[in-house]
């Protein structure tokens, strides 16, 4: 029975801002286990990256994070201090963006970037040590010819070899859990699924637990074991990627499937039809009351007007929905 | 035959749009004090469209897809090669004043990313009004108005005051579409108009997309990386790497029987929104990168990355066949002599 890695109770993230406030991420309960990949899933703006940063705690000052619990390898990280925090971070829990050309430091070669993250968790590293792991770690991303990758500059790096770059500097402390906010997002179909093929090995090889945030459900089905629908700042449906599948109860889910589905078909036209018993436009309603989805929602009723917990349905499944 | 009642021969009456032949652009790059090279982003292709057509060409970053879509707009200058305008040459269209505008009217683009291309310092009714002013019609508030409703914002009085901020991403690109249809034009040209959006909001521009090409015989040429849309919407596809097109064709030939090894691998990468399918469980990969344009390998630039190649592929560069009519390809493979 695998170990549970990381466990958020109840997270709430706001940032406040002097004009307005925005509730990011509103009560989101997860777990990842050792081992495990477990994707969070919802449109832009739905809060993925938010809960991701309050793992890691990097949200910006003005950022305002509570939570009942956060755990990770039954360490308590919500209130831990500074050290307990920096040793976590970076080390045993890592993340990867969608842009790692920005995060790359632009006049400091692929090399001298590598050899600083081994220094930053072995500061006694001799130079031939670092090199000899720095090839290490490029030959694992499946990087061709190391050598000449290492003396290169970020800017020389097409897409595909910058993300491979910055996943060799995620996995150089050998971390336990892995973030990837979008990392595929900016790339071509043939280098995704590259991407997504060394994520899995990698997990496999490290026994590496990934969080996978996207907005593409697509690409859950080949790495993921476990799915959170997330929309406007709380996750609305949860459930084994099979079950949320097969067997989507929400119906922000239900549309989520239907259009990736029509789309991968080819048969966009006759969406229509099939969404219109889900969804319906219900313009000139700003005031969200109750449910978030009751703007869109084909099958809202009175109760609806009330916010609906997260309900606990057959195995793993959980759905906030009053009409389930 | 089916394709003999609806497909080619019909499509073979219909008038052409744009004829363009032998195109190629080339960016001179400085490599040191004295030395240059040149990038080859786009080297010699042919496209025909033809009038309500859907015509798509996908590639891979770099392949050269956005340079086409410049050269097609006259904002670039092709280095050699033709390009061809309801029959007049494009150079000359846009030599002239008055049949550069007419030309500008009749040819509209949409772009991949909504939010730099609409002013944010304007309201909706300013941006749809732009179009009219700048082409001296009368504007009528009715016009507008329908234009949003065409696109599907509603109510759009609702809309007409809004800034670019108060709009979601969706709405946004649908903004630029109403602008783009304002002047009634005959081509709209759009570039990657769904790639910086939400699946489920992909979807619903696709049918608007559909639904607006249906109503108005427009002739949309699409430019995109994402293959799978185009499966709902494509009449025609042409597949660029590394500024060459390797394959074109019907797309229904495109996505159901494609015959070039770069095709295949692109339409087997794709993954499926289904746990169940084998290929979610495999996820077949095309290995290595596109190649640097400066130097595209020798021969089929596709053979470094190619798991078919064979001894003629390093060395000589492949001709276009036939392979059915109106399906080309461009791969030593299929070449019988
Ligand atoms: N600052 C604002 N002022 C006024 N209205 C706004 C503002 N921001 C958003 N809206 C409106 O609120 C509604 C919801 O916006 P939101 O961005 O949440 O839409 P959405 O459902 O995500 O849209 P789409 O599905 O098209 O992306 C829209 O009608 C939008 O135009
Ligand atoms: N640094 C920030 N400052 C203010 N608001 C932010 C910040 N980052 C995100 N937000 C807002 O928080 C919400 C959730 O954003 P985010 O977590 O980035 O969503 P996702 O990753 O799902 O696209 C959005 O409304 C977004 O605009
Ligand atoms: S709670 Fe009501 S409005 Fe919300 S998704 Fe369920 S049925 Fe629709
Ligand atoms: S010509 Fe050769 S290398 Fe090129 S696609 Fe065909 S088989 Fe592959
Ligand atoms: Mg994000
Ligand atoms: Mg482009």
């Amino acid at each position: 029975m695998a170990e549970t890695l990381l466990k958020v109770e109840d997270l709430n993230v706001e940032y406040v801002l002097r004009e307005y406030k925005v509730n990011a991420v509103r009560n989101v309960s997860f777990y990842i286990n050792e081992g495990e990949c477990i994707a969070l899933v919802g449109e832009s703006g739905s809060g993925k990256s938010t809960v991701a940063m309050a793992v890691m705690g990097l949200l910006p000052p003005y950022a305002k994070i509570s939570a009942k619990k956060i755990t990770f390898d039954g360490k308590d990280i919500l209130n831990a201090d500074e050290r307990l925090m920096t040793e976590i971070r970076g080390k045993d829990v890592t993340v990867i963006f969608q842009d790692p050309i920005s995060y790359l430091n632009p006049i400091i070669s692929v090399g001298e970037q590598i050899f600083e993250a081994l220094m930053a968790h072995n500061p006694k590293i001799s130079s031939n040590e670092a090199h000899a792991q720095a090839i290490e770690l490029l030959k694992k991303v499946r990087i061709a010819d190391p050598e000449r990758v290492l003396k290169m500059y970020p800017f020389q790096l097409s897409g595909g070899m910058a993300q491979r770059v910055f996943i060799a500097m995620a996995i150089s402390a050998k971390p336990k859990l892995l973030i990837a906010d979008e990392p595929t997002t900016a790339l071509d179909l043939t280098i995704q699924s590259q991407i997504l093929k060394l994520l899995n090995n990698l997990r496999k090889e490290y026994n590496l637990s990934i969080i996978l945030i996207t907005h593409d459900l697509s690409l859950t089905s080949y790495l993921a074991d476990r799915i959170y629908v997330m929309y406007n700042g709380q996750v609305v449906e949860e459930d084994s990627v099979e079950g949320i599948f097969s067997n989507p109860i929400h119906p922000y889910t239900k549309t989520l499937i239907l259009s990736s589905q029509a789309i991968y078909l080819g048969e966009v036209k006759r969406l229509r039809e099939k969404m219109a018993t889900i969804t319906e436009k219900v313009e000139n309603s700003y005031t969200i009351k109750g449910c978030d989805f009751i703007r869109k929602c084909s099958n809202y009723s009175l109760e609806c007007e009330k916010e609906p917990p997260l309900i606990e349905c057959n195995g793993l499944k959980k759905v906030r929905c009053w009409r389930i | 035959m089916q394709w003999l009642k609806e497909g080619s021969v019909l499509a073979n009456m219909r008038q052409t749009i744009f004829l363009i032949t032998g195109l190629k652009k080339y960016y001179m790059v400085k490599t040191g004090l004295f030395s240059k090279a040149y990038i080859k982003a786009v080297d010699g292709v042919n496209f025909h469209i033809r009038e309500g057509e859907t015509y798509c060409i996908v590639g891979e970053s770099g392949s050269g897809k956005t340079t086409v879509t410049k050269m097609l707009l006259g904002l670039e200058q092709p280095t050699e090669g033709k390009i061809e305008f309801l029959g007049k040459d494009l150079a000359k269209i846009l030599s002239n004043n008055s049949s550069a505008k007419e030309f500008r009217k009749n040819v509209q683009a949409v772009f991949q990313d909504p939010y730099s291309s609409l002013n944010p310092r304007k309201t909706v009714k300013d941006i749809l009004e732009k179009p009219f002013k700048v082409h001296n019609s009368v504007i009528e508030e009715k016009t507008v108005v329908r234009l949003l409703e065409e696109v599907g914002l509603t109510p759009a009085k609702e809309f007409l005051p809004r800034y670019v901020h108060q709009l979601s991403g969706g709405q946004r690109q649908r903004v630029c579409i109403a602008r783009a249809l304002a002047l009634k034009p005959k081509v709209v040209i759009l570039d990657e108009p769904t790639a910086a959006l939400d699946v489920t909001i992909k979807a619903q521009i696709l049918n608007l997309l559909i639904d607006l090409k249906e109503k108005y015989n427009l002739t949309y040429v699409i430019i995109s990386h994402e293959l799978p849309l185009l499966k709902s919407i494509a009449d025609k596809v042409s597949v660029m790497y590394a500024g060459k097109v390797v394959e074109e064709g019907p797309a229904e030939r495109i996505f159901n029987s494609p015959k070039h090894p770069y095709t295949l691998g692109l339409l087997e990468s794709i993954p499926p929104p289904d746990p169940k399918s084998a290929k979610s469980k495999t996820l077949p990969t095309l290995e290595g990168e596109p190649p640097s344009p400066v130097n595209p390998p020798k021969g089929c630039r596709f053979h470094p990355r190619c798991p078919y190649r064979f001894n003629l592929c390093d060395k000589l560069e492949p001709k276009e066949i036939e392979v059915f009519p109106e399906h080309r390809v461009s791969c030593h493979l299929l070449d019988k002599k």
